[in-house]
């Protein structure tokens, strides 16, 4: 992402890029994250980066449900939106938490069923290192992307590196097939163990800086 | 000092964060989480590890400064060059040399603006690394905290792994059908490779962990820790059971370096079923209390 920005930047656009409440380096725990939660911080970063650069109109890149969530925000308010790309989308909810419990039960650390969580402490799942709470799966879930398609703005575009079925479905119902690209790459989120290296997936990022242009 | 070490979130009361801009260029990027109030305890600076930023893997630094600025330390966490948020530095210098200078940044700007010399180091594997380093090397260094550093492996090491290989029925499975990647060196030996080919294409192993058995390297490791011990650093080490190709108990490292004389300065642990990043809550609570329990002890004020 940070190269995306500053590849971005050399060509002329401001970019903005952010943690939402409770990831990365903001504030907040895992397990306070809600989907509406990253909606509103979603606007509250289009609206900072309009008052930093009195620009009018932002475009959302958003990676996996980061791409979710900005369709959702695009969908609501397509007129705030200029253009929109969505990086390896989760379209389907159920298709994604499956996918995330998958990978959580075959780590590195073995094949082992992700472990639960008290409900102390938010219940759920620890899914490869992060809490996933009852509630936030049942969030999660709930994703259905395609019955946004007619609401999304005429500009956007989806690049998918690591095809699963639902894409195949989002494809189909899209229509224009100048709105998806498959492109070979790497998956952007994961690291090589152990080798504890990590590829940055140039070909989309090309793909992206030349759509945006 | 108590709560480092429960699952229980910090009161963002507690502690106030900031983003800073280490080094020269004021590029070198880096949160700051200080106590709400005044710091009673010595400063901890966190090193990123290899490709992952500052935010630690399952967001474990982010966690554990906001856990030790409530307890009145304040705790610096930052991207080397070329990770994270933080360009290259020091273009012109070897990867080490351009991070210890990156870490003499951090310091300064500790020492100008937290008003201490004396700090605390931590980091995981290659941040293990370059604490250990700069602790040789500086006597304001008063403790590190080492999450699996790299050693040599050692007589009882391969003892450990043979035993530990000798238990997997699959091994055994192979051995008798001839599959497996035994009989496939064994069926290898005396063709002679394609140079066209990548070796990790012919089939050989597809990671080689780090050698570290040459006389020359346990040299160097001695030196690093036997002055890091002669500057008064105190150490914290654990060892997980995910670097198992490297490790695999918690003596090992005074096997490794028998020439080094780690006093009373040194506190083992060694963790057999945490993964090499404490992927599970509950082995990062458990790494807390140790580090929790370490600090009371060693470095209960400033």
């Amino acid at each position: 992402m940070v190269k995306l920005a500053v590849s971005l930047s050399e060509s002329g656009f401001h970019v903005l890029r952010f943690d939402y409440f409770g990831t990365g380096d903001s504030g907040g725990e895992s397990t306070e994250v809600s989907l509406k939660g990253c909606r509103e911080d979603i606007l509250t970063a289009m609206e900072e980066i309009r008052d930093m650069t009195e620009a009018e109109r932002v475009s959302l890149i958003g990676l996996r449900l980061g791409a979710t969530l900005a369709a959702e925000v695009a969908a609501d308010d397509p007129e705030d939106v200029d253009r929109l790309v969505l990086w390896d989308p989760v379209v389907s909810g159920q298709e994604y938490v499956a996918a995330l419990f998958q990978a959580a039960s075959n780590m590195p650390i073995g094949k082992v069923e992700p472990p639960a969580r008290p409900e102390s402490r938010g219940g759920g799942h620890e899914i490869c290192g992060f809490p996933l709470t009852d509630r936030q799966r049942e969030e999660i879930s709930r994703i259905d992307l395609s019955p946004l398609i007619a609401d999304l703005p005429e500009e956007t575009v989806t690049f998918v590196t690591q095809t699963m079925p639902s894409h195949e479905e989002f494809r189909a119902a899209l229509g224009q097939p100048d709105r998806f690209e498959s492109i070979e790459d790497r998956a952007a989120w994961n690291e090589d163990w152990p080798r504890n290296a990590g590829v940055v997936p140039v070909e989309v990022l090309k793909r992206i800086g030349s759509w945006m242009a | 000092m108590d709560g480092v070490g429960t699952g229980q979130a910090v009161d963002p009361k507690k502690t106030a964060e900031q983003i800073v801009q280490f080094g020269p260029k004021r590029s070198l990027c880096g949160v700051v989480t200080r106590p709400a109030g005044q710091a009673t305890r010595l400063p901890v600076i966190i090193f990123n590890t290899g490709i992952i930023h500052r935010v630690g893997h399952h967001r474990i630094y982010v966690t554990l400064s906001r856990k030790l600025a409530a307890e009145g330390h304040p705790v610096i966490r930052f991207d080397f060059g070329g990770v994270g948020d933080s360009p290259i530095q020091y273009e012109d210098m070897p990867t080490l040399d351009g991070n210890l200078a990156s870490i003499d940044d951090v310091y300064s700007w500790v020492e100008q603006n937290l008003g201490q010399s004396r700090v605390i180091l931590m980091g995981l594997c290659s941040g293990a690394d370059h604490s250990i380093i700069y602790a040789s090397k500086h006597k304001q260094v008063a403790g590190v905290v080492l999450l699996d550093p790299s050693i040599p492996r050692t007589f009882r090491f391969y003892v450990n792994d043979f035993m530990r290989r000798a238990r997997r029925p699959k091994v055994w499975t192979n051995l008798a059908t001839g599959q497996g990647k035994t009989w496939a060196r064994i069926r290898r030996m005396g063709v002679r490779p394609d140079p066209r080919i990548e070796p990790e294409v012919q089939g050989d192993e597809p990671f080689a962990p780090a050698e570290l058995e040459s006389p020359e390297a346990i040299e160097f490791l001695e030196s690093t820790y036997r002055n890091a011990i002669e500057n008064g650093t105190e150490l914290l080490a654990v060892f997980t059971g995910g670097h198992y190709y490297q490790h695999n108990y918690r003596r090992q490292i005074l096997d490794a370096l028998p020439n080094v004389d780690f006093k009373n300065q040194l506190e083992l642990h060694y963790y057999a079923e945490s993964d090499h990043t404490f992927t599970y809550e509950r082995d990062r609570e458990r790494l807390f209390t140790v580090l929790d329990n370490w600090l009371d002890r060693k470095f209960a004020s400033i």
